[in-house]
């Protein structure tokens, strides 16, 4: 396999509303289903999880709530909120149009400055 | 306790260590690898902290900005809250400045809270002349307990200057000054702004340190802050002194309600007050004493040190000073030295004023309850309008949580603005108040908002929008659970709405009942002080107190300018008589002596009495009928006839059933030994002649010229006149015919003086009267608005009860029906209330008791009085709903 790559900025916020927008999740759910639609390919630093749900909560798109998990034990759930579900949306966007941006840079030569 | 936090990270750490253990690993290998792999844990930790906390800011802000344009939106509601909240938050303020000032602040000097008092701190301008007391010291007393003590750093004394009078540069001037040991200044930490202030050396012989230190303020005045003030030569009372030093702004001398102008050496004291000079008398106790322990001494082992010393002192060092009568006295006398801490100064005012100024601080709580519940209630109507808007936020996901801080920043707002309002109304009441209070010009010009006050309103205001916006906010938070969205709901939640609003309005009622009781009650106490039969023609007397002694005349000089005086008052037109006393009416001086009736003293009751000396037709003239007898002469004074009255007390307790007339009374005193006695020619009617309140005390009269009593100098004229109030001109012009240079009281009518004694119950009976109409101003408003809300909201409803024919009227008691049973509950909670509550304050109150049903009465008619007034408009708008247009509106 592959070295993981590396997160880039900003990324790890879209992925958990992207992990949360496929059903409520509590946090080690977060994880695991991050690494499941990444196949793996994307290194998540566990500590940064959290400080990050705990922020994109605030921003009010993300809502928790205490529920049970598979195992019947206490865990915060997370689930994604209209505001977020719109965030969501408009984080797709400026993907699909960033990799043109970023290959157009990246290719120019010299000569055509 | 766990928080929520800590238990989300372990559940992570926990199923990740499950995980692995499904791969094989041992419980305690999968725990260590998930945790490494989690990475730090404390650091996430902190980092979740940290969001929450900007997240918090960043939320704050917003809720702020979003508040700020819900206010604005609705203009008519905010200003009425505002304005609301101003009234209440600034009465309050107010009063906590005066209280502030009078109770709490402690002196500008270095460490305040290690100053002790020693003595009565209450007795600021007491002057007493007579055997030793432990209440304020003399002289020779203080330097024995300076010197010989065990407990003090040190310790001062200070005392004020009688008629201080100044002359710079040829311009007299009355000031206000005090005279103080050397160690003054140092002991109180005050340091000399320009120039220096007394150090040991101005404590040498008497009259060999003629300085002064002066204000800040008087140098502002008087010198327009001009260095040159330093090495200037003035006149004090006669005596050339030099000024040395000038005080910062902020100190104003160790008495609460003083400003002082200038401070003299205790050492000039001889030279400034000649007739009273003090220095080496143990009789004259003006001193009043503070000082700095020593480390690690308790005020009662000072206390217990200052005690023994004191007994000694008088009983041992002092005792050549002293009279065979004092020397006996001191053998006899139990040494009660109050020590206690002096941080906050000295204060008679502070005695007089402690328990109305709290009464009336509890009250104004009230009235800031009230204004809370008015604007509640105001919130809770406009809460109707956006059930919607939260519905909506509700739904979409913001938690309940947020919600609610967002409800309660706009109360803090509104009451952040009410406070900010009010705090400009406190200065302003504050010095209003005072002036009411008529506690002197000392208590109104330090008055200031320092940071007590300024904290107290912020706490004021906090707790403010707690009260009013708490209830509203959770109200709002539980709509969440209904879904709220549909018209429904707008029914069921305005009917529990009606229900608190119901209770709200009730509580107003009651509190309205409560403090109108409270200041009906008050008034009243007032009023029967004010008309208080004293004894004497209170309406028909003008006093003026004359120093006669300290302007220059002793002895039969003395005896010829009271007798001169007497006639000119007599000859001027409107007087109808005139007499003199030496302490007179009202006055604030008293006497009293140990007394032998026929020779020997008295074999049952107290040894001593108080006494007095008068001019003739002294009782005629003030008005107090004679009991039995007859009174004390022109003829009997002018022939020096030995013969004295007794008052009705004096007789009935020194004689009981039995007649004293004829019976011989006369004063043991060693300082006037072989005084002959007098013969009792007559008994007067008591006379409330020192206080409103006390019951008289047994006096003895003896005429003035027949000597045997200690001198004071100063003697009281009594002139009656139909209108004493126009005179005081004249009198005073008449006093400077005789000598210009005269020392002389202002001439006062017998009430005015009389009101003077009552400023305390005149500031509570005013200020409770003004809170009583707040509170009715503010039970208006708000029954006016939940009535015309109620009206409107059940227009509908009215135009279907007219439609079908039911009478108007029965629609008029619909409508009203909620207001009078609102009022009805309130006053059944209130008066009961009130009542309990007067207990609080009984000692405050004359001749009323708690259930008065005047007091009662008052206060229910005005609360009925002003629900009428508010229900007038909203009633009439119900009678005038047109069926028709009513029912189109669904």
């Amino acid at each position: 396999m592959d070295r993981q790559l590396e997160l880039l900025q900003g990324t790890l916020d879209m992925l958990i509303l992207k992990a949360v927008s496929l059903g409520p999740l509590h946090g080690y759910g977060v994880l695991l289903r991050i690494q499941q639609i990444s196949q793996d390919r994307l290194e998540i630093q566990q500590g940064s999880l959290y400080p990050a749900l705990y922020r994109l909560e605030d921003q009010g798109w993300i809502a928790s709530e205490w529920g049970e998990s598979e195992n019947k034990r206490k865990a915060k759930f997370y689930r994604l909120t209209a505001d977020g579900k719109k965030r969501l949306q408009s984080e797709e966007e400026k993907w699909k149009r960033m990799p043109e941006v970023i290959a157009g840079i990246l290719k120019t030569r010299a000569e055509e400055l | 306790m766990e928080s929520e936090m800590d238990a989300e990270l372990r559940f992570h750490i926990e199923a990740r260590a499950e995980d692995l253990m499904q791969k094989g690993l041992s419980r305690t290998e999968a725990m260590r690898r998930a945790r490494i792999e989690f990475g730090g844990m404390d650091q996430a930790r902190e980092e979740c902290r940290e969001a929450r906390r900007v997240g918090l800011m960043e939320n704050f802000i917003q809720d702020l900005k979003f508040g700020v344009r819900m206010l604005r939106k609705n203009p008519g509601f905010t200003a009425v809250a505002v304005l609301t909240l101003a009234l209440g938050i600034g009465a309050n303020a107010a009063i906590f400045t005066v209280i502030n000032t009078v109770l709490l602040r402690p002196l500008a000097v270095r460490h305040p809270e290690e100053l002790v008092a020693v003595g009565d701190p209450t007795r600021v301008h007491a002057w007493s002349n007579g055997t030793p007391g432990t209440g304020s010291f003399s002289y020779p007393l203080y330097r024995e307990v300076r010197d010989r003590n065990e407990v003090f750093s040190s310790l001062l004394a200070s005392s004020r200057l009688d008629n201080a009078r100044i002359v710079i540069d040829k311009n007299t001037e009355d000031l206000q000054g005090r005279v103080v040991t050397e160690n003054y200044f140092e002991t109180l930490g005050v340091e000399a702004m320009i120039g220096r202030t007394f150090s040991s050396g101005d404590g040498g012989a008497p009259g060999k340190d003629p300085v002064a230190v002066i204000s800040y303020g008087y140098w502002q005045r008087r010198f327009g802050e001009s260095a040159g003030v330093l090495g200037r030569a003035v006149q004090l009372n006669g005596t050339p002194m030099t000024i040395i030093g000038v005080t910062g702004p902020k100190f104003r001398g160790e008495v609460v309600e003083d400003q002082p102008d200038l401070w003299a050496p205790m050492m000039m004291e001889p030279q400034l007050m000649p007739e009273k000079a003090y220095l080496e008398t143990v009789n004259i106790s003006a001193l009043l004493l503070m000082g700095r322990l020593k480390p690690g001494v308790t005020t009662q082992q000072a206390k217990a040190n200052i005690d023994g010393l004191v007994k000694r002192a008088l009983t041992g060092s002092l005792d050549a000073k002293l009279s065979a009568d004092d020397r006996a006295a001191m053998r006899n006398l139990k040494v009660d030295v109050q020590v206690s801490p002096g941080g906050r100064g000295l204060s008679a005012v502070r005695a007089e004023f402690g328990e109305p100024l709290w009464l009336l601080m509890g009250m104004v709580g009230m009235v800031l309850l009230v204004a809370c519940i008015n604007v509640a209630n105001l919130l809770l109507a406009r809460s109707a309008a956006r059930q919607k808007e939260m519905a909506v936020r509700l739904a979409i996901g913001a938690g309940a949580g947020r919600v609610i801080r967002q409800l309660l920043t706009e109360s803090l707002l509104l009451a952040g603005l009410g406070g900010a309002f009010g705090i400009a109304l406190a200065k302003w009441g504050a010095t209003a108040l005072v002036r009411m209070a008529q506690a002197g010009n000392g208590i109104k010009s330090h008055l200031e908002l320092d940071w007590r006050v300024l904290g107290f309103t912020t706490a004021a205001c906090l707790v403010t929008a707690m009260l009013f916006g708490l209830g509203p906010a959770l109200r709002l938070a539980k709509v969440k659970v209904d879904g709220g969205l549909s018209e429904g709901t707008r029914s069921s939640g305005s009917k529990m709405k009606l229900q608190s609003g119901r209770l709200l309005l009730a509580a107003q009622i009651a509190v309205g009942v409560f403090v109108l009781m409270g200041a009906g009650l008050l008034v009243r106490s007032l009023w029967k002080l004010q008309e208080a039969e004293l004894g004497y023609s209170r309406d028909k007397l003008l006093l003026v107190r004359v120093d006669l002694g300290a302007s220059g005349y002793k002895d039969d000089a003395r005896h010829a300018a009271t007798q001169q005086l007497l006639e000119r008052f007599a000859a001027m037109p409107g007087v109808r008589g005139a007499t003199a006393s030496t302490n007179g009416l009202y006055s604030g001086s008293e006497s009293a002596d140990v007394i032998l009736l026929d020779g020997a003293l008295p074999a049952n009751g107290d040894k001593d009495s108080a006494d007095d000396e008068i001019g003739p037709n002294y009782f005629s003239t003030i008005g107090v009928p004679m009991v039995m007898g007859r009174e004390i002469t022109q003829e009997d004074y002018s022939r020096r006839a030995r013969v004295a009255v007794v008052n009705e007390t004096f007789a009935r307790e020194y004689f009981g059933e039995r007649n004293p007339l004829g019976h011989s009374v006369g004063i043991q005193d060693s300082d006037h030994p072989n005084t002959p006695p007098y013969e009792i020619i007559g008994v007067a009617k008591d006379v409330r002649d020192h206080s409103v309140r006390k019951p008289a005390k047994r006096r003895l009269y003896a005429p003035l010229n027949a000597g045997g009593f200690d001198e004071t100098g100063a003697i009281n004229f009594e002139i009656r006149a139909e209108h004493p109030g126009a005179l005081v001109n004249a009198v005073r012009k008449t006093v400077l015919s005789l000598n210009a240079e005269m020392m002389m009281d202002a001439p006062e009518t017998a009430n005015s003086l009389v009101g003077d004694t009552l400023g305390s119950q005149v500031m509570a009976a005013r200020l409770s009267a003004l809170f009583g109409g707040l509170v009715l101003l503010l039970v208006c408003t708000g029954l006016y608005g939940s009535m015309a809300y109620n009206v409107a909201m059940r227009t509908k409803e009215i135009g279907l009860r007219m439609a079908l024919g039911i009478p108007r009227a029965a629609v008029l008691w619909m409508v009203t029906r909620e207001a009078c049973l609102v009022l009805a509950v309130g006053a059944l909670v209130g008066v009961p209330a009130g009542i309990l509550g007067s207990r609080v304050f009984q000692s405050m109150l004359f001749e009323v008791g708690g259930w008065d049903p005047v007091a009662i009465s008052w206060a229910i008619s005005l609360l009925v009085g002003v629900c009428v007034a508010a229900a007038i408009a909203p009633a009439r708008r119900a009678m005038r709903v047109d069926p028709l247009v009513a029912l189109r509106c669904e």
